[in-house]
């Protein structure tokens, strides 16, 4: 956080220095209210966004930071929901803070260095090869929202061929070690956990952490086609080691891990082109994660040390398509089929998103009442491992000012990632204005 | 059958008198290289409600254009690029991402206006159109205008109004594939630039619903050099 600060910092420099700055922002709520259950969630994100642009002939620097205010309340009823949220703690998040310096180090290349958000593979949302960037774990209602990463990206450009270089010396996992849940883990049942702690091994050396992209592609009027390769870190970590030891009563163990974030290496395959009237773009990637050998250690318990390979080394497949259509009128209707979507290697599962968008009054009402999402966790068992969202929306937008209402229900079953295999109904209300 | 006649015969004399109509229409395209403008657009719906949209367009030959939106805010920094074999693409500042088009959606409203991007390129009327001159004033004449075999356009048939000094379409009105008059655009405020003709205001008005979008042009400037690397997915990721 201090060296994006640092960052934005100096990169304000030239929006001081030069008179010729563009700002622009906007003022955006986003109030949600899931029901889960006997239980209401309260979610509720003020947001104040200033973004300012410098540009001339030869650079072109681009800002753009929140300020916000972000209320969780969990009350018993609905009444409850009243509840003042304590929404006096302001955060600052830095979207972006970067320069875009053109024809850098040659003419027919450009470089973009700083805090940005790169996207990777083709098409716009849960694209498989999309992986630079952490996941906002913020938002879940849209499955869009990344955070932004420090890269220093290479363009490079010549006709139609083009490739682009991105190095990510900096990591940040997605997953943080207060966060770390308890590590699923077979246990006699006259065995209970006394103290269970997480120790994650991170090494703070450049060379152990850098990500790199790199991508070539062309385009064509049939189509474009990019080859991908990224050297890659798992946002979630995978466990090393297990020590167990004996706790203050015989039937009470204490459990200590050690895990780590493991290297994966990502060949991929992103395409876009329309057969006839249809878009059509699709990514596939074959995932290379290092291996990864678990240990249970239980020694201090009187017993062995067990070697039981995890997870990682074979390869594994994840991949996209998604086809899209635009009718006459402005409707529009997209299905995207993806197998993968999360970052954990025991989540990938199967998903069919369906989007529709109906434009009403030259674009000011648009209607989405077809917006869904069908996952299928396992084939064994078919009906009890699925789970189905739906969100319509309606928005008004006159291009200033935006107001919109969400309405989302899921109904999930086991082993399934949408929503914590919890069935949950959701209502959600946002509005943006913009300056 | 006089009357058909007598009637092909005025068509035939109009046609010899007046030369290609069309291909004098298109001459006034084939007298510049490139173009750059501002473009302010005025969207209003049936019920009185109004939209402003700002942007900037870059055009080479007729079949380079890049576009980039300036206003609202919503859409600040919302790039198109369109090149020959109607490859499209579009710029999403939100997403830091360049996505391909479908090439089909030239038929759709451009940016929620009454004009599709089929409305926003240049036309070469001769190319796409067989015509028949309808009627003749003093100032005008009125063509009726056909689809060519093998030629793709939403409009199957184009009734066309032209001013006899300049050869330039003040109305035309738009008639879909079942015949159906769905638009009518209505230019004014005519202008040479360098012998360049174009109309400083563009009135597109949908007949279905009523809606009606106004296109301000200003800051016209011709024959400025613009490369064709001008006219890339690299420019178009650059933005303004």
């Amino acid at each position: 956080m201090k060296k994006h600060l640092l960052l934005c910092i100096l990169l304000l420099i030239p929006f001081i220095v030069f008179p010729s700055v563009i700002f622009n922002g906007h003022i955006s709520s986003d109030i949600r209210i899931k029901a889960m259950k006997n239980t209401y969630i309260m979610y509720n994100e003020y947001v104040l966004n200033i973004g300012m642009k410098y540009s001339d002939p030869s650079i072109k620097i681009i800002t753009d930071i929140d300020a916000f205010t972000l209320g969780n309340n969990i009350p018993s009823s609905l009444d409850a929901l009243s509840m003042p949220d304590s929404f006096y703690n302001i955060y600052v998040k830095i979207n972006q803070a970067y320069a875009y310096i053109f024809s850098l180090p040659f003419s027919f290349t450009d470089m973009k260095i700083g805090l940005q958000r790169t996207n990777t593979g083709a098409g716009e949302i849960m694209s498989t090869l999309d992986i630079l960037n952490a996941y906002d774990q913020r938002d879940r209602w849209t499955y869009e929202k990344r955070l932004s990463s420090f890269i220093i990206s290479i363009l490079g450009y010549n006709g139609r061929l083009s490739w682009q270089a991105d190095i990510l010396p900096f990591y940040e996992p997605n997953i943080l070690p207060s966060d770390i849940s308890m590590p699923s883990f077979s246990m006699p049942s006259y065995v209970s956990i006394e103290h269970m702690t997480n120790q994650i091994t991170n090494s703070n050396a450049i060379k152990d952490n850098a990500q790199i992209h790199i991508a070539l592609s062309y385009q064509s009027f049939i189509g474009d086609i990019s080859l991908h390769y990224f050297y890659w870190k798992e946002k979630t970590p995978w466990v090393d080691s297990v020590f167990v030891s004996t706790g203050s009563l015989p039937w009470y163990v204490n459990i200590h891990n050690i895990l780590h974030y493991p290297r994966i290496q990502v060949g991929g395959i992103s395409a876009s082109s329309s057969i006839g009237s249809i878009g059509i773009c699709g990514n596939i990637g074959l995932f290379y994660p290092q291996d990864n050998d678990m240990t249970i250690d239980l020694t201090a318990a009187g017993g062995n040390v067990y070697d039981s390979t995890n997870i990682g080394g074979p390869f594994y497949v994840k991949g996209d398509i998604c086809v899209d259509y635009t009718f006459i009128n402005g409707f529009y209707a997209n299905a995207h089929y993806v197998h993968g979507m999360y970052y954990e290697y025991s989540n990938i599962h199967d998903y069919i998103f369906i989007g529709t968008r109906f434009p009403f009054f030259n674009d000011r009402i648009i209607i989405s009442p077809l917006n869904s999402a069908f996952e299928i966790a396992s084939y064994n068992n078919f009906p009890k491992h699925t789970a189905i969202t739906i969100m319509p929306c309606l928005e008004y937008s006159n291009g200033n000012f935006t107001a919109g209402i969400r309405i989302m229900h899921i109904w999930a079953n086991e082993l399934c990632s949408f929503n914590d295999n919890m069935d949950y109904s959701g209502i959600g209300l946002y509005f943006k204005a913009g300056f | 059958m006089k009357k058909l006649f007598i009637s092909i015969l005025m068509s035939i004399a109009l046609l010899v008198s007046s030369g290609n109509l069309l291909e004098k229409i298109d001459q006034n395209n084939k007298c510049i290289e490139d173009q750059k403008m501002t473009v302010s657009m005025i969207i209003k719906d049936n019920a009185g409600s109004q939209t402003q949209k700002k942007l900037m367009l870059f055009q080479k030959g007729d079949n380079k254009r890049l576009v980039f939106f300036v206003q609202p805010s919503n859409d600040n920094g919302i790039g198109f690029l369109s090149l020959p074999n109607n490859e499209m693409y579009m710029y999403l500042p939100a997403y830091s991402t360049i996505k391909k088009i479908a090439s089909h959606v030239r038929n759709s409203s451009f940016a929620g206006t009454d004009f599709s991007y089929e409305d926003m390129e240049i036309v070469n009327y001769s190319d796409m159109y067989n015509y028949t001159i309808k009627s003749e004033t003093d100032s005008t004449f009125e063509l009726e205008l056909l689809l060519k075999e093998g030629q793709i356009s939403q409009y199957k048939s184009i009734i066309m109004e032209i001013g006899k000094s300049l050869y330039y379409p003040i109305k035309i009105g738009y008639y879909n594939k079942a015949g159906k008059h769905i638009k009518t655009l209505i230019n004014s405020e005519i202008t040479v630039i360098n012998n360049y003709v174009y109309a400083k205001q563009a009135k597109m008005t949908n007949e279905s619903s009523g809606s009606m979008s106004i296109m301000n042009i200003s800051d016209v400037q011709i024959n400025t050099g613009l490369s064709d690397d001008f006219f890339t997915t690299r420019t178009l990721e650059r933005g303004l």
